[in-house]
């Protein structure tokens, strides 16, 4: 009821959370389809940190779908597994850390009358790790610039994409 | 135009002016229980029914404002009047007495000591800077001690609003398998101690800045659950909760914007064993959101205090689902509060 932290100046409240977004031409189909569907084939694209990247649950992609990756962030290499939480296709889709802390969203949004779709993408560290304390202001930077460079990445492939798709005009 | 105003005026409108009135004077008579209650008159009444002129030399104050008071207090409730006698009734001997062990008194004294924060320039400032006008006030202190004072008159406060519905809301539903709870930020130990002592093949972790926890220690081993309830000095948004398999967070999401609230949400499924339980202890807002009143003034309280409000059982219960959990379900426990519950599958 009182948020003593923020009254007290006992400690921060800001969680590390990176978010981003960025306007893309396509549709909401096609958008969903390059995240969502083709997760497991693109992910490494809009995030060359991913090195390698499997399904771990059978079928398509859907809300339960694991998978493990491993990531090497500014030479540190990780392995995390991670399960999708949340699929709605055309809507969002939500990775949360399977033992490790951490979430992703996808939300997107149809603006100018669903010819041009918002994406956001927001990136959540659920915690720190005591040794890393010391650099939390670089760590909130980092997921910051993390999360502008993701949507701008998925924005590039997605109109790449449709370029190479769309028949030229001679 | 002049003429037609003047009949509209003389017919009578299709509603009276009640409510105009409610909100006017239920600012003073609510401040009646308040002033009653820091001039002692329940205490007074502690043992036994008194007369007005008695009531009158033991306060020191004169027949009029006594008048005043002890009639809005029994009109209210809190006091009965038999034969020119006050007297508690079982509300005010519940609740406003410092021995019942249900005592609410310190959390009215925290709202009397820091009225400036319900005064109409206060609310309009919080409403129109969408502002908390209580943070940062650790800079008006002038001492570490006199910091950690005024903290334990918060903590106090709370433990006086929540020890009463901490051993009710453990029987709302089965919770007999669970083995370790984590109770988040609760600021005082209650619901702790109310789950232990309900459960008792229960261990507890109790989360908080470790100020906060140097004050919930005290509560902790009064109740002799020394054992069984640690404290866990920590900052329960970037660091690593314990293992446990049911999390507890009691008036907590108020506190925050949803975006924070989905934010504890993903980390207690991230932290929750498989088959975890959350538990959410709120006042809850109608899934429509006329109301009721109760929660709808809740959140103008919020909005002095934090950066929070209520929520309904449909938003909390949407935002559970939103993010993986289960069999979620939504109770009512005691009083105004409600559980909304889900598990990790």
């Amino acid at each position: 009821m009182f948020n003593l932290g923020s009254m007290f100046n006992l400690g921060s409240s800001n969680p590390v959370i990176g978010k981003a977004h960025v306007l893309i031409d396509c549709n909401k189909e096609e958008l969903f389809q390059f995240i969502g569907d083709r997760l497991f084939e693109n992910y490494p694209k809009w995030s060359p940190e991913v090195k390698e990247l499997e399904k771990i649950s059978s079928g398509s992609v859907k809300q339960g779908t694991e998978g493990r990756q491993v990531r090497i962030d500014h030479g540190r290499r990780s392995e995390s597994k991670f399960i999708i939480c949340a699929y709605e296709p055309g809507v969002r889709m939500v990775l949360i850390g399977n033992g490790d802390p951490f979430r992703c969203m996808y939300e997107l949004q149809e603006i100018n009358a669903g010819k041009t779709i918002k994406l956001t993408f927001t990136f959540e560290l659920l915690e720190i790790l005591a040794i890393m304390r010391p650099f939390e202001a670089l760590i909130h930077s980092a997921i910051k610039e993390g999360a502008e460079r993701t949507v701008q990445n998925i924005k590039r492939l997605v109109e790449q994409e449709q370029a190479t798709k769309t028949p030229s005009v001679v | 135009m002049a003429s037609e105003a003047l009949f509209i005026v003389q017919k009578t409108p299709p509603v009276d002016d009640r409510p105009l009135w409610d909100v006017v004077i239920g600012l003073y008579g609510n401040q009646a229980l308040l002033l009653a209650h820091h001039l002692n008159v329940f205490e007074l009444l502690a043992d036994g029914p008194r007369s007005s002129s008695d009531i009158c030399e033991a306060l020191k104050i004169r027949e009029r404002p006594a008048d005043a008071i002890l009639t809005t207090a029994t009109s209210l409730g809190f006091l009965s009047l038999k034969d020119g006698f006050y007297a508690l009734t079982l509300i005010s001997e519940t609740y406003l007495l410092a021995k019942s062990p249900h005592y609410f008194g310190h959390f009215w004294d925290l709202i009397i000591e820091n009225d400036q924060f319900h005064s109409f320039a206060s609310l309009k400032k919080a409403i129109l800077m969408d502002s908390p006008q209580s943070y940062g006030k650790s800079n008006i202190y002038h001492t570490h001690l006199e910091q950690a004072e005024v903290l334990k008159k918060f903590t106090t406060g709370m433990h006086s609003i929540s020890i009463t519905g901490a051993f009710v809301w453990p029987d709302a539903i089965d919770l007999s398998s669970h083995r370790v709870m984590i109770d988040i930020a609760g600021t005082s130990p209650a619901e702790a101690i109310g789950a232990a002592l309900k459960l008792p093949n229960l261990k507890v972790f109790f989360l908080d800045f470790p100020q906060v926890c140097e004050l919930a220690q005290p509560y902790i081993d009064q109740y002799g659950l020394t054992d069984r309830i640690e404290t866990v000095g920590m900052n329960i948004w970037c660091d690593r909760w314990p293992t446990g398999d049911l999390h507890f967070f009691s008036n907590i999401f108020h506190e925050w914007p949803m975006e924070k609230c989905h934010f504890l949400t993903a980390k207690s499924f991230n932290s929750l064993e498989s088959g975890g339980r959350i538990v959410i202890h709120e006042v809850l807002y109608n899934d429509e959101k006329t109301g009721p009143f109760f929660p709808a003034a809740y959140s103008m309280m919020m909005m002095a205090w934090t950066e929070g409000r209520q929520y309904s059982g449909k938003e909390l219960a949407t935002m559970l689902k939103e993010i993986g959990f289960e069999d979620i379900e939504v109770h009512k426990v005691f009083g105004y509060y409600s559980i909304v519950t889900g598990r990790k599958p």
